[in-house]
């Protein structure tokens, strides 16, 4: 009698540790789903800032790109406008030189008149090539069309020579110039 | 005596048992901890090479699209260069005008 309730002792002692040991493996299971899970919530918060902020980066690299390349073809049409406008100015150039006697007469003598209204009696500088249409003017080496207009002690000298007149044109004339060339519909390409 | 001595040999066994369940369970526990930065590093590194790969995917998807903006500014640039052709005249007889003081 005495020997079955040891051994039901025995069992029963064996049995309540056995599930004490259950009770611990699933405790800790319990404990570790629970630490996995909020590990993979942490972990989760830092992924979807790497990619919200990865998402940002790809927009700046889209929105850089394309900036780039905006601006590399304005650059590309200014720069070609600039030439364009150069080469009007250059064939001006070779145009009032090819001129006849009586137009370049005209010019050189406008090209005075504007020269006086800042000198008074002044002194006309010509390149001898063009000493003949021009009364008055001294025959000068200028190896341009056009004038400089000098006061008398040559303190004051104004260039109107071609080559310095275009240069201030080009300035002067700059927007109405690519008005002409460039407009379209009102409106020029690429205004500056 | 040797009965009760039998069972308290029992006892102490399964108390050892409970013990070494518990250390496997703190053990597991502290592992679990421990790996916690490393499994969290893991999985941002993974999500970094995914988006460092969608950023160069952009990147040469930007570029192609470039090619677009190009060739659109290659073509007002031959259409400036069609209409400067056309008004140039205009400009050099203005130009000569100005010189004229007409």
């Amino acid at each position: 009698m005495i020997e079955i309730g040891l051994k039901e002792l025995e069992a029963k002692i064996r049995e309540d540790g056995e599930n004490e040991i259950k009770k611990i493996e699933a405790e800790t299971k319990k404990e570790t789903d629970e630490i996995k899970k909020n590990i993979q919530i942490r972990a989760n918060a830092y992924v979807d800032k790497v990619r919200r902020e990865g998402e940002l980066e790809i927009e700046m690299v889209r929105r850089r790109i394309v900036a780039e390349a905006n601006t590399k073809v304005r650059e590309l049409i200014n720069l070609e406008r600039n030439k364009l406008v150069d080469r009007v100015f250059e064939e001006a150039k070779n145009r009032i030189v090819e001129l006849n006697d009586n137009e370049k007469r005209k010019i050189l003598k406008n090209l005075v008149e504007e020269g006086k209204k800042s000198i008074n009696d002044p002194i006309i500088l010509v390149d001898e090539r063009y000493k003949g249409l021009l009364e008055g003017a001294e025959s000068s080496k200028l190896n341009d069309f056009g004038v400089i207009v000098m006061s008398k002690n040559k303190k004051v000298r104004i260039d109107n020579t071609l080559e310095s007149r275009l240069q201030q044109l080009k300035i002067k004339l700059k927007p109405k110039v690519a008005s002409i060339l460039f407009a379209e519909n009102g409106k020029t390409i690429f205004d500056r | 005596m040797n009965e009760l001595e039998g069972i308290k040999e029992i006892e102490e066994e399964v108390a050892g048992e409970i013990k070494r369940a518990r250390q496997a369970a703190d053990a597991r526990i502290n592992e679990i901890k421990a790996k916690e930065t490393q499994m969290i590093q893991k999985e941002v590194g993974k999500a970094k090479a995914e988006m460092e790969k969608k950023i160069k995917e952009a990147e040469i998807k930007a570029r192609e699209n470039t090619e677009k903006i190009l060739a659109d500014g290659k073509k007002q640039i031959t259409k400036i260069q069609s209409l400067a052709s056309k008004r140039e005249a205009k400009v050099i007889e203005l130009i000569v005008k100005e010189l004229k003081g007409d």
